[in-house]
């Protein structure tokens, strides 16, 4: 738990704006505080009721991005609802990689004439922000070859907030028209190994999956009760939070042992969780772990070394652009 | 004869600044990004990933030849902030690089300008405004002049 205010600060504050004690709690500084209360501004006008009762809910420690209705993640605006997770920074700033590393690799190997049609599937999706923003900037290498991404997630807030983002953020798909990309949501709970064939058989048929990703949950819940701030126990769903190794497990003994997909990008809360995927892996598998900018490790990823695809440039391409740790 | 028409002509006149006319601002080469070091603040070493839900982002951007150091955090959004810090990056060095070292870009040159030539429109508009309303005060005071005269006048037929 964070120290108590000093009443002195409260004056302070007081003395700004009168709505800016009421952020206090959350944002602990007054130079934070007023950042916020500029956004909320920004969001609600400067003299309504509706300024007062947003920083009231702030008071009560709900995410500012479910008061304010959106985050920004990239380029894209992503909606943020109740019951779905907020994209994180961390989230962001890996899938930016990924998405230039993609760019990258791909400029270069057009000449080699590699894989034509790429098939992407994102796990525990929530939001839809990792696929929409791998969408958004990898759109114009795919004209000519083909681009299928299928985003997963067991929650249905979620598989609407991902749909309703595709809609806001893509002009209803029409801002995808010249483009040979196509976009689909699946409610699937991926834990389950027949849904998963099912899934694979069905909507896929039987194609292998290029890259897959996945932000799971990763939150101890021993650590949860000492770790997590307030605003997100509270308020976040424990779903999208809640999990230490069954998403990794899953991944080395659905997607991996039965040889459904090429690479993979999963996001990770500590080392632990990436050494059991390198224990687990075969060992035809090449895996590394990126570290985000704040100097935690936070992904791990892999790929097979007997595919046809050069999987080697691109993840090169991802350890170069992430930060490397001091 | 004809020299005598003749006459030298010469202007007075400054070159007006124009609002959709100004010298662009300055570029962030990729020279200069090669020459910065950029760091992300995250507010000390805590818990981070799904643990916490931060909301603002600082970047902070460092040249590391010259030692100036520029932080952005207006937005929400790191992309942008980071777009921000760049503009502002360069901006400091624009003024650096100024020839007569008075720390001014021509975009700040003109900028000033334009705020005086707004500045002497507007005092000039307000002048006549006054000029106007003076005359009619005049007016108004002579007829009333005059009406007293004739008032005092029939009083002393009287």
């Amino acid at each position: 738990m964070s120290p108590r205010l000093h009443p002195s600060l409260l004056r302070e504050a007081r003395s700004i704006h009168k709505c800016l004690p009421l952020l206090l709690p959350e944002c602990r500084t007054i130079q934070q505080a007023k950042q916020e209360l500029k956004w909320l501004i920004d969001g609600f006008g400067s003299s309504s009721n509706k300024l007062q009762r947003a920083c009231i809910k702030r008071y009560r420690h709900v995410p500012l991005q479910y008061i304010l209705g959106s985050q920004p993640f990239g380029s894209l605006d992503i909606q943020c609802k109740k019951h779905v997770l907020i994209p994180r920074w961390e989230t962001e700033e890996w899938s930016l990689n990924l998405s230039n590393s993609l760019k990258k690799s791909m400029n270069s190997m057009n000449s080699m004439k590699l894989n034509n049609d790429w098939n992407i599937v994102d796990l525990c999706s929530g939001t839809g922000c990792i696929p929409l923003l791998v969408i958004k900037e990898t759109k114009k290498l795919f004209v000519m070859n083909s681009l299928k991404v299928n985003a997963i997630d067991c929650s249905p807030f979620a598989i609407n907030l991902t749909n309703l983002n595709f809609k806001r953020n893509f002009n209803n798909g029409l801002n995808l028209k010249n483009c040979n990309i196509s976009f689909n949501t699946h409610k699937l709970n991926i834990l389950n190994e027949v849904k998963v064939k099912k899934f694979i058989s069905g909507d896929l048929m039987n194609r292998k999956i290029n890259i897959l990703t996945c932000n799971p949950p990763y939150i101890p819940p021993l650590e949860f009760i000492n770790d997590v701030r307030s605003s997100v126990r509270m308020y976040e769903p424990k779903l999208a939070l809640l999990g230490n190794l069954e998403f990794y497990k899953n991944l080395c003994f659905t997607w991996i042992k039965l040889d459904l997909i090429e690479s993979f990008v999963y996001e990770i809360g500590e080392l632990s969780q990436a050494s059991y995927v390198q224990q687990n892996v075969p060992h035809t598998w090449v895996t590394g772990v990126t570290y985000d900018s704040n100097n935690k490790p936070r992904c791990i990823f892999g790929y097979n070394k007997t595919t046809s695809t050069n999987y080697s440039t691109i993840f090169n391409n991802f350890l170069d652009e992430s930060y490397h740790p001091q | 004869m004809y020299s005598y028409i003749r006459r030298s002509l010469t202007s007075n006149a400054i070159l007006r600044v124009k609002r959709n006319h100004l010298p662009p601002r300055p570029k962030f080469t990729a020279q200069m990004e090669n020459d910065c070091t950029e760091v992300f603040i995250h507010g000390g070493s805590g818990a981070g990933g799904q643990k916490i839900n931060k909301t603002n982002s600082k970047v902070q951007l460092k040249h590391i030849p010259t030692g100036i150091v520029v932080t952005s955090q207006i937005t929400r959004s790191r992309d942008q902030n980071r777009k921000d810090a760049r503009e502002r990056m360069a901006y400091e060095l624009a003024k650096l690089s100024t020839a007569n070292g008075s720390n001014e870009t021509p975009r700040d040159i003109a900028l000033r300008q334009l705020k005086q030539q707004n500045k002497k429109a507007k005092l000039k508009k307000s002048s006549k405004k006054y000029e106007v309303h003076k005359e009619e005060k005049e007016r108004l005071e002579e007829s009333q002049r005059l009406e007293d005269e004739s008032i005092l006048g029939k009083m002393l037929k009287n």
